[in-house]
């Protein structure tokens, strides 16, 4: 973040959502990691040292485990905030459902960052759904500016309404940078206090009943507000037949193609700013007045859903808008024209393809993966959610399904050969140290309990790498830099009740597979069970980044591409149909050597 | 601070890791310098993973951070087998390509070469923006992005970081 002015700066969508969370007085804000929402809570740690904040900043080992700390903070009265993104959102669902119907004393913000595409998610889900179903409003921001300008507006609103209110940036939000005009933080010098109300607080079913009752009040109340329903951006005299209605980045993109084909005076052009709740009055007359409504709004038509009469109404779900997808200008482009009874030109076409991500040169969960294809071929290998969900490019991930499934998948492997009675393969489960922590552990203690047999490797790279590089529970630094405590990984294995506990070095190739067929008997044995394998090597990203060895490749190299398959290395190329090393991009880490058949590759000394 | 208007849809492609967001900073923050909005698109997440990645800058009276097709004045392709990802974005008539290329054709430069030859690679972006600093189609102009390199280079880069831009420009 740099300075132009005194209140206006370069900021990305994230940093402007911090930005705004610490202005507007939040004193705990919560997040765990997750791509396109991580950028937030790094923010707010700045801020926090930069204007020396009293606030507590953490980044939580889950979602649940964040919005339930957060939370606590607005039970006692204090401003809070939790980010996450869309699908770490299904983690945190319960506490959400249920505090909608508590509600809170101070602003609530949570911030559920979803990602059409997707680019970097398992789904393309939309937290507006959730935000439906959980009954609280929620803000749709088209531009960082206006995300920073309704974390203002949706503490306010959580605040004087006592419901808990959702920003839903998107990719394109969160990960935009432009110069933002900003205020002042505002140091509000709330006591925390706790008001003991167990008919709110503690409420039985019978409560719940009437807090559901106040929930609809407050929900009936929100949508009555004038100023929170969609405005029409461009008002003229006449009147026209065409009605747009559109909410967050796809406003914009609309917006700025009528403005550059001049034909804002073609339309009606409303902004959408709270999907959820719409006036159903307001959305009525809509209908009256227009003979022809189009709905744009990433991702599935919560808007739209919410029409009255859908009669002349255009959109996802009539198939009109791609019901899947990012809605980028180029998609929404032919839909605008068509509506409004435009040719559109012919549009050239991008082509398909680009390089696909892989694991870094020197990446230790490559010589994890190449030694469990080595040891266990005919295995299964249920995989998770990290950088090394990349494995799936070796062949050594079978499954990424969510957070933590990798273990119960590999339990459920285990049982469901074992009852249908065909070959019991081998499993080897593999996930991330930080994912282990999210929601790994219990669905250890549940393949223990009900005596499942695997191989868990647990990738311990002393860091969250995939989202930036966040620290975890295990090395024990807080979001702030500042110390916490480290949990012990091999306490918590021996608690779940863990025999078999080995850490290798993964670039110990030789020690590696041996201990994975140790590790495969251990499953096997009348008194085994779980083996679990710690392959222990900091991410590159974190580590000192100095060559050990020079690797080179021989005169002896045949060109069979085995290396290129088998590993995938960035820094093995093909050159002049026979492998080498880019010495660019080579880490020096020598585990190659031990991959090429023939031995043509080589440590230099 | 100089104050110039700029209306600029500039594309910046590459793979995840050449300094494809350090440069989509810089030239949001050179535009800003001199008095304009703007806004800008990154990519994050698993595409940095050495996959193909781009940004787009929109520089201008812009609501929103990406480039429709065919509206793209400038791309700047760190990688030369990136360019065909992207080349439809570019304006059909007056859109100019800088390329990093070994390869000999129009505006093209071997930044990876000449960043080597400075000592390190990851400065070949520079490189390429000081070159393309000296055509009259870029929006900006070798001293402007000079002083703006100084005031956002990390202390222990910017020596190389203005060495680069230089060697670029001086080609």
């Amino acid at each position: 973040m740099t300075t132009k002015s005194t209140h206006e700066k370069i900021l990305m969508g994230n940093e402007a959502i911090g930005l705004g969370l610490v202005e507007n007085g939040c004193t705990v804000i919560t997040s765990y990691p997750g791509t396109p929402a991580s950028e937030i809570i790094s923010s707010v740690a700045r801020f926090k040292n930069e204007h020396d904040l009293k606030l507590h900043v953490e980044w939580s080992v889950n979602e649940k485990s964040a919005y339930e700390v957060a939370l606590s903070n607005s039970y006692m009265g204090c401003r809070s905030a939790v980010a996450m993104k869309q699908v770490g959102l299904n983690v945190a669902s319960d506490p959400l459902m249920s505090s909608a119907y508590t509600g809170i004393i101070g602003g609530f913000v949570l911030v559920s960052a979803d990602d059409p595409g997707p680019h970097s998610s398992q789904t393309e889900q939309d937290s507006r759904l959730m935000a439906m179903l959980a009954k609280i409003p929620v803000f749709d921001p088209s531009s960082p500016q206006e995300a920073y300008q309704m974390v203002k507006t949706a503490v306010t609103l959580s605040e004087k309404n006592g419901i808990p209110v959702m920003i839903r940036p998107t990719t394109r939000i969160c990960h935009a940078r432009q110069n933002v005009k900003t205020g002042t933080i505002q140091k509000l010098k709330r006591k925390a206090t706790f008001s003991k109300d167990p008919q709110r607080w503690a409420a039985t079913p019978k409560y719940r009943f009437k807090l559901h009752g106040e929930l609809n009040k407050k929900l009936a109340q929100i949508s009555a507000t004038k100023n929170l329903q969609p405005e029409r951006v461009n008002k003229r005299k006449k009147a026209p037949k065409h009605c747009i209605l559109s909410s967050g980045v796809a406003y914009s993109y609309v917006y700025d193609m009528m403005k550059d084909a001049e034909l804002l005076d073609q339309a009606a052009l409303y902004k959408v700013p709270m999907p959820f709740p719409l006036s159903q009055d307001f959305l009525q007359d809509l209908c009256n007045s227009y003979e022809h409504i189009l709905v744009i709004e990433e991702t599935y038509p919560v808007i739209e859903m919410q029409l009255p009469d859908r009669t002349n109404v255009q959109g996802k779900i009539n198939g009109f808008i791609p019901p899947e997808g990012e809605l980028t200008p180029d998609v929404i482009y032919p839909a605008l024209n068509t509506f409004l009874e435009r040719k559109t030109g012919k549009i050239p076409k991008a082509k398909p393809g680009g390089q696909r991500p892989s694991l870094c040169a020197g990446c230790p969960h490559r010589a994890s993966y190449y030694c469990i294809k080595k040891a266990l071929p005919k295995a299964v290998y249920p995989g998770d959610i990290g950088c090394y969900t990349l494995g799936v490019n070796l062949g050594a991930v079978d499954t990424c399904l969510c957070m933590g499934a990798s273990i119960n998948q590999a339990a459920g492997f285990y049982h469901s050969f074992k009852t249908s009675g065909s070959e019991a393969k081998t499993v080897v489960a593999t996930i991330g140290d930080s994912t282990f922590i999210h929601s790994g552990i219990t669905a250890l203690i549940n393949a223990k309990y009900n005596d499942a047999r695997f191989i868990l490797m647990i990738l311990d790279n002393s860091t969250t790498a995939m989202t930036g590089n966040q620290p975890t529970a295990l090395t024990g630094v807080m979001a702030d830099g500042s110390p916490g405590n480290s949990v012990d990984l091999h306490g918590i294995l021996k608690g779940c009740g863990m025999q078999f506990v080995k850490t290798v070095d993964p670039f110990d190739i030789e020690k590696m597979i041996a201990t994975l067929k140790e590790a495969e008997k251990f499953t096997r044995a009348s008194d085994g069970g779980i083996a679990v394998i710690i392959a222990k090597r900091p991410c590159l990203m974190i580590s000192e980044k100095k060559k050990v060895y020079s690797v080179s490749v021989s005169e002896a190299c045949t060109g069979c591409n085995y290396c290129i398959t088998n590993f995938e290395c960035p820094a093995l190329i093909t050159v002049k149909d026979r492998a080498a090393i880019d010495q660019l991009s080579c880490s020096g880490c020598g585990v190659c050597v031990h991959v090429c058949p023939i031995k043509a590759i080589e440590i230099e000394r | 601070m100089t104050k110039k208007k700029i209306d600029s849809q500039i594309v910046i492609c590459g793979r995840g890791g050449q300094g494809v967001l350090f440069l989509t900073r810089l030239i949001d923050e050179v535009a800003v310098h001199q008095g304009n909005n703007v806004i800008s698109s990154e990519t994050h997440g698993m595409a940095m993973r050495g996959g193909s990645v781009a940004s787009y800058i929109r520089i201008g009276d812009y609501a929103s951070p990406l480039i429709r097709t065919g509206q793209a004045d400038i791309i700047l392709a760190l990688t030369d087998s990136e360019l065909q990802f992207n080349n439809h974005l570019l304006k059909k008539d007056t859109g100019t390509v800088f390329v990093n290329s070994p390869n000999k054709k129009n505006n093209a430069v071997n930044a990876t070469r000449i960043s080597k030859d400075l000592g390190s690679v990851v400065v070949a972006n520079l490189v390429l923006l000081g070159y393309a600093c000296k055509d009259d189609t870029f929006p900006f102009d070798f001293s402007t992005v000079k002083t703006v390199l100084k005031k956002i280079s990390p202390p222990r880069f910017l020596d190389s970081n203005i060495e680069a831009l230089t060697a670029g420009y001086q080609i």
